[in-house]
């Protein structure tokens, strides 16, 4: 009974040691997802441990703004969900209804506060990843004609 | 106490096993809560919430589409970055200097961008984070100076680079460092600005930054870290005395170019004394933090 527990408790350890090390390292899948927007300069990932479980951002978009949202995993093969909240929790967009896409951008007219949650796909082989949320923008005078 | 020692049989059968368990490891739904508050301990929340603190380089644009003046004089001193100061401090300057890099780059100010690079560069390699800030970064970044849209792209990417750097060499607390004079930095420059000239987009900025506020509180906290949080404290007590009520607008979604328009509008009664004592209380954390550099 005593072995079984130290091989569970190892078997935890290097399942988390292993998503741990996936968020340490950015897949090139996601180093390009914001393309010529500009970075909001940090990395923003969580460890998901079970379907289900979700990791939850809070941003502000400023009015005038134009955002890209990201989304990928340290794996690189995850599918991820991810929905967009007012503070009001009105979902404002989900990926689900777009094939699932790993990025969307979005058009502020005024600031507001969102939320952004990202969680595995239901039905996801993987069961646990480390999920990355990239954030970039283009400002009017950034935009091009 | 006695020494069990597994017999060679049952240690490569351990082995084995463990092998096993390694490959069945993103399959499994078996996760502990022990493991998860671990996870939670070294990573970010999960089923919490992860605060994300704006960028300096949007502010910096703001304050450039917005019309006003540039005013090198406000920016830090550089020579604060060749002091003796804790690790903590050196980050705290290397965010503050990344708001003014992002400053002079959006008023065309190459001059003092070389010397803020420089002296950024020096804090990375104080910090241990020479490969966050290589000579490719600079010479990237230099190649870029007569094109103003691809500079702040790669400084961004710079400003990111480092942030990555940081966190997958477990210095969360150093990157939380860095977002805190970041973002206080730019702050104090939109503040300094605003007592100028009182431009009412300016107003309407600094009063949009509440929400970065609480964030930048639960990031330093997450740390257990008081670096600013009494100052921090009084800001929000500040924003606490404007209040803002929120309009829901449906957004409209354009599938076909993958975008969203975003509708929803705060509305905010103005008190002009109000948004004097935001923006002194917004001076009085930057001021509060570099008296410590």
């Amino acid at each position: 009974m005593k072995l079984g527990r130290f091989i569970v408790l190892i078997h935890f350890y290097l399942c988390f040691t292993l998503l741990k090390g996936q968020c340490d390292t950015l897949p090139p899948a996601c180093a390009t997802l914001l393309n010529d927007f500009v970075s909001d300069g940090q990395l923003h990932r969580a460890l998901l441990l079970n379907t289900g479980e979700y990791a939850e951002f809070r941003q502000i978009f400023f009015g005038g703004n134009l955002y890209r949202l990201g989304v990928c995993n340290g794996s690189g093969q995850s599918v991820l969900v991810f929905r967009v909240y007012d503070r009001d929790r009105h979902l404002l967009f989900t990926n689900h209804d777009h094939m699932y896409k790993t990025f969307w951008d979005f058009k502020v007219k005024f600031t507001q506060e969102v939320t952004i949650e990202v969680e595995l796909r239901e039905g996801s082989v993987d069961k646990s990843a480390c999920v990355m949320l990239m954030i970039g923008f283009k400002a009017p005078s950034l935009k091009k004609p | 106490m006695h020494k069990i020692t597994l017999p060679m049989t049952l240690q490569k059968c351990l082995l084995f096993l463990l092998l096993v368990l390694l490959c069945q490891c993103s399959n499994t739904d078996e996760l502990t809560l022990e493991v998860e508050e671990s996870a939670q301990q070294t990573m970010l929340k999960v089923n919490g919430q992860v605060f994300c603190i704006p960028s300096p380089i949007e502010a910096a644009i703001f304050l450039r589409a917005d019309g006003e003046l540039y005013a090198p004089n406000l920016m830090l001193d550089l020579s604060r970055g060749h002091k003796r100061n804790a690790k903590e401090e050196k980050a705290v300057l290397l965010g503050a200097y990344s708001a003014d890099l992002a400053y002079c780059a959006a008023f065309e100010d190459s001059g003092h961008l070389l010397k803020c690079l420089s002296t950024m560069r020096q804090l990375c390699e104080d910090l241990e984070l020479r490969s966050a800030m290589d000579a490719t970064d600079l010479s990237a970044l230099e190649s870029s100076f007569q094109n103003k849209d691809s500079l702040t792209i790669r400084i961004g990417r710079l400003f990111f680079k480092i942030d990555n750097y940081l966190k997958a060499n477990q210095h969360d607390k150093l990157s939380s460092y860095m977002l805190a004079g970041g973002w206080t930095e730019s702050m104090y420059l939109c503040a300094d600005r605003y007592l100028s000239g009182k431009s009412k987009a300016l107003e309407a900025r600094m009063i949009e930054q509440r929400a970065a506020v609480m964030s930048l509180l639960a990031i330093l906290e997450k740390e257990g870290d008081s670096l600013i949080k009494k100052e921090l404290e009084q800001l929000m007590y500040a924003y606490q005395q404007i209040p803002i009520t929120y309009e829901y607008i449906a957004p409209i979604t354009d599938s076909i170019n993958g975008v969203t328009e975003l509708l929803g509008q705060d509305r905010v009664d103005i008190q002009p004394a109000k948004i004097h004592q935001l923006a002194t209380a917004i001076i009085n954390v930057r001021n509060f933090l570099f008296k410590k550099s």
